[in-house]
């Protein structure tokens, strides 16, 4: 099975993509309302500092025109006024506002011609020099550039207006914009800075006066040029610190005013907004996603839910429901769910049905003995016991019927047995014609066997089918279980299956019942079987010789081949046992052709070395003669081995003639016409009737032992033997009496004229070296 | 996701450390400037000032030094060598490379001894005193010593004849007139001049420069020679032209300003006074410097401005000498050197860092400085 490498599910698809999404989307919009907001701000702040920087501006124009309107009026207090009073007009004037630190009026060369009272050592000075008197031939209003006073040491600015035939000079103090600067500044909060500086940038006034008296220029003066002719804002950094600055000119003097706002301070003021927003968005974050996973955690599980019930249902178990789903496509995926497993559970039924039960009859099959759920029908533990049923020669009803007239009558044999065995057990069908009845534990032994009883005779009884009328019966095994012990079904029909061997064996149309001597009787046959196979290879079989003794000679006729075996594990095995082995397994026909090559060639050496004429009598099974190539084999063999055909004898039974009684004649004619004597053996014992010795070519005729046995005791036997041996002489057949073992019964069949004897009286059975030391011990060669 | 991340992470660390590489590299070179701008004096060092500012920005226009720009560090003497000392060590202690400053002999002083205690280049564009002279120390100036000025209104003085000659300052800078004096003094004695010089006065007080004036009035007097700013110069020349009183006045180049002129008027019509500057024969980097110095700061450029320039300049090219900024170096590269290119001329700097250069004695005639030719002196 393919590792999967795979680690990806569901959930952590799901729980990336919306964390991602989430996430994304939070940052873009937090980003963008950051931003809006912040501009927002931005632009608040940068609309309230314009508004101070207006303010300011407004101001410090106002006090400039004062200052200016103050010198228009000193030239009006001039023009008006009496000589030696101007000055003291112009005191009283100045004292107002106190804006100037000096007024001075020149006349047209430069010349101080008035000036305050306190500075009247200065009338009669030139002022012809000066920029304020010199540019005056320009202009009629003439600002100067800021300087810082000698005198006061005050920033201070000289205004020179050009009235007629005077100039009004006045020395206007600055410091009045340091008061209202800071005044602005004290009122704006300490956030805000206010400076002014002259057109070269040069400090006039500022929070830091220290810039103002050392005449330093301002740091960024590009920068605010450019700013007032753009207009806006900028950002700068100033003392560690970031401001925003705007800038505005003074028209009158060229003067800027310069707002640096601590806009970060301000901001404070909204970071509690921001953090609040943040905390939000955070918040909203975090509950989204707590949302998302609950939400994803629920279609999880229902993923999960119809993972394990498919699990469990490619395991074959549709016993687990899935529980009611939330989702409606969940709950439609499940009720579909649902039919599936109830269509799959109908399958699966109708596919036991079909895996356990016999198409043809209905009847359960051998799968359920061994896979089905016993627990629908009759637990393990009550089981009783086992009837195995089974057609005798079943396969004739097949040959000469047809396989559909079978198939009826297998069905009709089922219906028979269904209908016997109710409430006993339950019957089946496990093979072609083979039936079980599987019985209940509370049926009684006795009564099972009455069962199979009845059941075997309602077989027997003759059934019409399609009009044609049949006998069939059927041979059964029984095997009981124990109740003790836990029930192996496999060992219960194992057992009936001997049981029913045993019942085949005995010959059919009965039952028999499993018992260990069954078994053992199974057992070694199986055993026989098996070795029977190796026997020859292995050189465990041999033949002995069993004397035929011409009763009117006292020679010897011939010799009965008799096959001995001796086998390494079981021992020796007698020729009752395994010859009808080899003949039910077909293995016959081998030890047969061995037994008469050996047992011609054997006869042949001795008749060859001791110029003897011996027949030998080899016993030859019913199945050989009816196989076709019989004859041709057994022509081969003989000439093959050298000896004479007249001189080979085969013994038959009467059960040679069950079956294709006109090819089995056939047959022996066709023997017989290569002069091989044909002996029936064992006369009297079997099926034949008296016209089958007619219509038989044999030769010889051979009384079986059990006539012999009660010739002397009973006096109808022994009229039996004398009646065997009549009609056989009638019938020009040579008489050889079997099971000879005392001299009685060979003078009562000598007197009875019988052909020949065979027996232990004269002889038992002899291996090939052992028979040579008879003949010649006894004078026969 | 890892493998990206890690990529991430490693490319800020990479940009990261270039940046600071950088940064490192851009590092300002701190130069300190002290001069008095505050006060009586203020005009000398807020000119000076200027000067420097000038300077600074040009060669940071020019990319620094070695891609390192200068930062010059402002300080203000007030005037008051005490003050002077502290703003001395403030500026050492902000790592400056170097001092321009003082601008004023008062703050020699104090302030000479403890930058060679330190041992830190000091370049003073305007203090002359003489007792500063042939000195092996860190001290250099580039202003001829008082001694050259006093030489030049020795022999003018000689030249127009004059035989009482008075010498009036202020309290404050009183070191550099009396040196002026000094000079003079042993000067005009020989030629059998007399010599006087009236206490100092506090030109702030009116009363104080009345009396002056009452004195210099009353005096015999043919010369007199104010050791003063322009403004305090024009306080006595309008008296002096009030009372008509007809007197040769000699100025030093301290007081040389286009102030004296605007604010003197005509009270300063005739004066004699010495510079630096020769008005007559600027060279173009004098005009492209004075023309920047009026389009930033509104005014003609005085001595003191032009000699910070100088200083500044000197020191600049004293740093791309050296191998590097310690003091020791920096002044093997300005003695190396000896000969210097300044606005107007060539600056010669003697093994004792002191400094000759050409003096021009004007005359103010109706407004303008009219030099006073070598011929005619």
């Amino acid at each position: 099975m393919m590792k999967d490498k795979s680690k990806r599910t569901i959930l952590k698809s799901l729980y990336i993509t919306n964390f991602m999404t989430i996430l994304i989307s939070t940052i873009v919009v937090a980003t963008l309302i950051y931003f809006s907001l912040h501009n927002l701000f931005m632009d608040d702040i940068s609309e309230k500092d314009k508004i101070i920087m207006e303010s300011v501006s407004r101001n410090i124009e106002y006090f400039l025109t004062d200052a200016v309107d103050v010198l228009e009026y000193i030239d009006l207090i001039a023009t008006n006024g009496e000589t030696q009073n101007i000055s003291a007009e112009m005191e009283k004037q100045n004292s107002i506002d106190q804006y100037f630190e000096n007024i001075e009026i020149l006349d047209l060369n430069g010349t101080v011609i008035q000036t305050l009272p306190g500075n009247a050592k200065e009338l009669g000075h030139t002022r012809n020099g000066e920029e304020y008197f010199l540019q005056l031939k320009n202009k009629e209003i003439f600002w100067s550039k800021p300087f810082i006073s000698s005198k006061s040491g005050n920033t201070t600015v000289v205004i020179s207006v050009l009235k007629g035939q005077r100039i009004i000079v006045g020395f206007l103090n600055l410091s009045y914009l340091n008061e209202f600067t800071s005044k602005s500044a004290t009122e704006l909060g300490s956030n805000f800075l206010v400076s002014i500086i002259d057109s070269y940038g040069i400090y006039i006034s500022n929070n830091d006066m220290m810039l103002v008296e050392q005449r330093r220029p301002i740091d960024n003066f590009d920068q605010i040029k450019s700013l007032v002719s753009y207009g806006g804002h900028n950002i700068i950094q100033r003392d560690d610190k970031e401001y925003l600055l705007l800038a505005k000119s003074i028209s009158q003097t060229n003067w800027y005013i310069v707002v640096y706002d601590d806009y970060l301070t301000t901001f404070k003021s909204y970071h509690s907004m921001i953090y609040m927003f943040i905390a939000l968005i955070i918040f909203s974050l975090l509950a989204y996603l707590a949302i998302s996973y609950l939400r994803t955690s629920k279609i999880s599980k229902n993923i999960r839910d119809f993972t394990y019930q498919t699990q469990k249902i490619s395991e074959g178990n549709y016993a687990i429901m899935l529980p009611k789903q939330k989702y409606a496509e969940f709950q439609k995926l499940a009720s579909y769910f649902d039919v599936m497993i109830n269509a799959l559970r109908q399958r699966d039924r109708e596919l036991l049905n079909i895996a356990y039960h016999d198409s043809l009859t209905g009847l359960l099959n051998r799968a359920y003995l061994y896979n089905g759920n016993w627990t629908e029908e009759i637990s393990l533990k009550k089981i009783g016991g086992l009837i195995y049923f089974d057609l005798d020669n079943f396969k004739d009803i097949n040959d000469n019927y047809g396989h559909l007239f079978g198939d009826k009558l297998l069905v009709y044999v089922a219906d028979l047995i269904s209908e016997k065995q109710f409430l006993s057990g339950i019957t089946a069908r496990i093979g072609g014609d083979e039936f079980v009845i599987i019985l209940s534990s509370e049926i009684s032994h006795d009564d099972s066997e009455d069962l199979t009883r009845t059941i075997l005779d309602v077989i027997q009884k003759p059934v019409e089918l399609d009009g044609k009328l049949v006998h069939i019966t059927a041979s059964a095994g029984i095997a009981y279980s124990n109740i003790e012990e836990d029930v192996d079904i496999s060992t219960l029909l194992k057992y009936a299956d001997i049981a029913l061997y045993e019942a085949k064996k005995m010959g059919k149309n009965i039952f028999k019942i499993f018992s260990e001597n069954i078994n053992n009787k199974v057992t070694r046959r199986l055993m026989i079987e098996t070795q029977l196979r190796y026997a020859l290879r292995k050189n465990e079989m041999h033949l002995v010789f069993q004397p035929q003794y011409t009763t009117s000679t006292n020679s010897i006729r011939g010799f009965e081949a008799l096959l001995r075996w001796e086998n390494d594990t079981i021992g020796t095995i007698s020729p009752v046992e395994f010859i009808p082995i080899a003949e039910e397994t077909g293995m016959i026909v081998e030890i047969s052709r061995w037994v008469i090559k050996n047992a011609c060639e054997t006869i042949r050496q001795i008749n060859e070395t001791y110029q003897t004429r011996f027949n030998v009598s080899i016993n030859v099974s019913p199945c050989e003669i009816r196989q076709t190539e019989f004859k041709e084999q057994l022509f081969e063999i003989v000439s093959g081995s050298g000896l004479e055909y007249q001189l080979v004898e085969i013994e038959i039974t009467e059960n040679v003639l069950l079956d294709n009684t006109a090819e089995v004649i056939a047959t022996l004619e066709a023997i017989r016409e290569k002069k091989i004597k044909i002996s029936l053996d064992d006369f009297g014992t079997g099926y034949s009737s008296l016209s089958y010795l007619h219509k038989l070519p044999i030769t010889t005729l051979k009384i079986d032992r059990s006539f012999v046995e009660n010739m002397l005791t009973d006096r109808v036997g022994k009229r039996m033997v004398d009646s065997i041996i009549i009609m056989g002489h009638y019938l020009d057949l040579e008489i050889i009496a079997e099971g000879v073992e005392n001299r009685l019964q060979v003078e009562v069949l000598s007197n009875l004229s019988c052909d020949c004897i065979q027996g232990y009286y004269y002889c038992k059975p002899l291996a090939q070296d052992a028979l040579m030391d008879y003949l010649i011990s006894n004078h026969y060669l | 996701m890892r493998k990206i991340i890690f990529s991430v992470i490693g490319l800020l660390l990479l940009c990261g450390t270039i940046y600071a590489t950088t940064l490192d590299n851009n590092e300002p070179i701190k130069v300190g400037f002290v001069g008095c701008l505050t006060g009586t004096n203020s005009e000398l060092g807020v000119n000076g000032m200027y000067g420097a500012m000038l300077a600074v920005a040009e060669i940071n226009e020019k990319g620094g030094v070695r891609n390192q720009p200068i930062e010059l560090i402002i300080k203000d003497d007030q005037g008051n060598p005490q003050i002077g000392l502290q703003e001395d060590e403030a500026l050492i202690n902000e790592e400056c490379v170097a001092i321009i400053g003082h601008m004023t002999s008062d703050m020699a002083e104090k302030s000479i001894p403890f930058i060679n205690q330190q041992k830190i280049l000091m370049i003073s564009p305007t203090i002359a005193l003489d007792t500063l002279s042939n000195q092996d120390d860190y001290f250099f100036r580039l202003i001829p010593s008082t001694s050259e000025q006093a030489k030049l209104f020795s022999s003018e003085i000689i030249k127009l004849g004059l035989n009482d000659v008075l010498v009036i300052c202020p309290i404050q800078n009183e070191i550099f007139a009396k040196s002026i004096y000094n000079y003079l003094s042993s000067t005009l004695t020989k030629e059998k001049i007399s010599t006087k010089m009236l206490e100092p006065i506090d030109f702030t007080k009116q009363s104080e420069v009345d009396a002056l004036v009452s004195a210099i009035i009353g005096s015999d007097a043919e010369a007199l020679i104010i050791i003063a700013s322009a403004d305090a110069v024009v306080q006595i020349s309008q008296l002096l032209n009030a009372q008509e009183k007809q007197i040769f006045v000699f100025l030093p180049a301290w007081s040389m300003t286009n102030d004296l002129i605007k604010r003197g008027g005509s009270s300063v019509n005739q004066f004699y006074g010495i510079s630096y500057i020769d008005y007559q024969n600027t060279t173009r980097a004098y005009e492209d410097f004075k023309n920047k110095y009026i389009q930033s700061y509104g005014e003609e450029p005085t001595f003191a401005a032009v000699m910070s320039y100088e200083s500044v300049m000197l020191l600049y090219q004293a740093m791309i000498e050296s191998d590097d900024l310690t003091s020791d170096h920096l002044k093997q590269a300005i003695l190396e050197q000896e000969v210097y290119s300044g606005l107007q001329g060539e600056i010669h700097i003697n093994k004792f860092g002191d400094t000759v250069r050409e003096e021009y004695i004007y005359q103010i005639i109706d407004g303008n400085f009219v030099k006073v030719n070598d011929d005619e002196r």
